[in-house]
């Protein structure tokens, strides 16, 4: 009767080295359940994201007339980016944690793009106004604008986080940066469905600075959190 | 990565994501037999991108163990050959760029031993160094004695302790930091 090839005598041809070191892991291997694709880990924090935009918005109630705000072109414009960032941003950041999958080239220019419209239009498309007046408005209201889009950005981004820590991201700094852009968008085009405020230095001090401001911490605690698969 | 792909046809790469298939089924066998086919493969990979040949083993084993950590993440229904190589090619350069560190340190730390030696024709030190080192963590003071007093060599040392090498440096550094930490507080 021939005998059943086992584990051993695969191993057997290979040098001492490369032996050892297959039969440490063998020794450790456990079951393990794959982690789904780029495609579906998206697919499910889009569904997150709406979740938490849309309790936001329900909490905040959107301004009046903000339909006919969006018909405006600049305006539609400016908001419908946000999302479209804040999703592609996502993108970016799940397949950066995933080897053989990492955002390309292309992606990335597509990205800045993004980023670049975003801060253009509120620049020269909206109705400018003066920073003392923003600053006063700010402490008169406690900064709720800003306040409001760090408060939907940091949940967005540690439930983004969670999940892609279960990935292995190669470069979890990088990582922690796309998931930071994405959950800090989603946070600005939150709280533009509540502002009425559609002026340039508003929106720039506001709902944008945030994000300019704070990426070091997704940057930060991404670097580590992200890097855990490894240990 | 395209020169790799030249080295076994599109039906080597089928059949080894087919293992990795069976691996995420639990199979073990399938992961022993993947191991005895691509370990050759890495280990060249490794030897030709590692210029230092004292690191190469090293290296080997931590590509190959960054490998087992990161088998959750292949999918099933995409080439194995980029993810395989995107998770080589990385993993080198993280072992690369560790023990680049681990050598920046210890030689900072290199001075240490001549510092005590000055010390010592003054007379006075020989005490306390050997009460420091008493001190130290059963692990890190056989590291630091067995390098710097017996003047063993890392591989051998390395081998007598039976663990590898880098785990002999860490422990080694762990020695001299907490070493320098008692003589200066003493001092």
């Amino acid at each position: 009767m021939k005998k059943k090839t086992t584990s051993q005598d695969y191993l057997k041809k290979l040098p001492d080295i490369q032996r050892r070191a297959a039969e440490r892991l063998l020794a450790e291997a456990e079951p393990f359940k794959p982690v789904p694709s780029v495609l579906k880990q998206w697919f499910f924090w889009m569904a997150m994201a709406v979740l938490v935009a849309g309790i936001s918005i329900t909490v905040l109630q959107p301004q009046d007339g903000f339909l006919n705000r969006l018909q405006e072109l600049p305006s539609g414009a400016f908001l419908i980016l946000l999302f479209i960032g804040s999703a592609l941003a996502a993108w970016n950041g799940i397949a950066s944690s995933m080897p053989g999958e990492e955002p390309g080239t292309a992606s990335k220019i597509w990205m800045a793009v993004i980023l670049a419209a975003v801060t253009a239009i509120p620049i020269f498309f909206f109705t400018p106004d003066h920073l003392k007046d923003v600053l006063d408005h700010d402490m008169a209201t406690g900064w709720f604008c800003f306040r409001t889009v760090v408060l939907v950005a940091i949940p967005s981004w540690v439930m983004l986080a969670w999940m892609v820590s279960r990935n292995a991201s190669f470069h979890p700094g990088w990582t922690g940066a796309w998931l930071g852009v994405s959950a800090f968008l989603l946070g600005t085009g939150t709280i533009q469905t509540h502002c009425t405020h559609w002026e340039t230095t508003h929106i720039l001090v506001n709902h944008l600075l945030p994000m300019v401001l704070l990426i070091v911490l997704p940057i930060w605690a991404g670097s580590f959190w992200l890097s855990r698969w490894k240990k | 990565m395209g020169k790799q792909n030249l080295d076994f046809n599109d039906e080597q790469w089928r059949t080894w994501a087919r293992l990795m298939e069976q691996i995420q089924e639990g199979d073990m066998e399938a992961y022993a037999l993947l191991l005895s086919e691509i370990s050759p493969l890495i280990f060249n990979y490794v030897r030709k991108r590692v210029f230092n040949p004292q690191q190469v083993e090293d290296v080997y084993q931590d590509v190959l163990l960054t490998f087992h950590k990161a088998r959750h993440t292949y999918q099933i229904d995409r080439p194995f050959s980029p993810w395989l190589f995107t998770v080589v090619r990385n993993a080198i350069w993280a072992a690369i760029h560790k023990r680049h560190k681990v050598t920046q340190k210890e030689l900072q730390l290199e001075d240490l031993p001549e510092t005590a030696a000055k010390t010592l024709e003054d007379g006075g030190l020989e005490d306390d160094l050997q009460e420091a080192l008493n001190s130290l963590p059963e692990a890190n003071r056989r590291a630091v004695e067995m390098l710097k007093l017996q003047g063993m060599d890392v591989e051998t040392a390395a081998k007598q302790l039976g663990i590898s090498k880098i785990a002999l440096k860490v422990r080694a550094h762990r020695g001299y930091e907490q070493l320098r930490k008692k003589l200066m507080r003493e001092n």
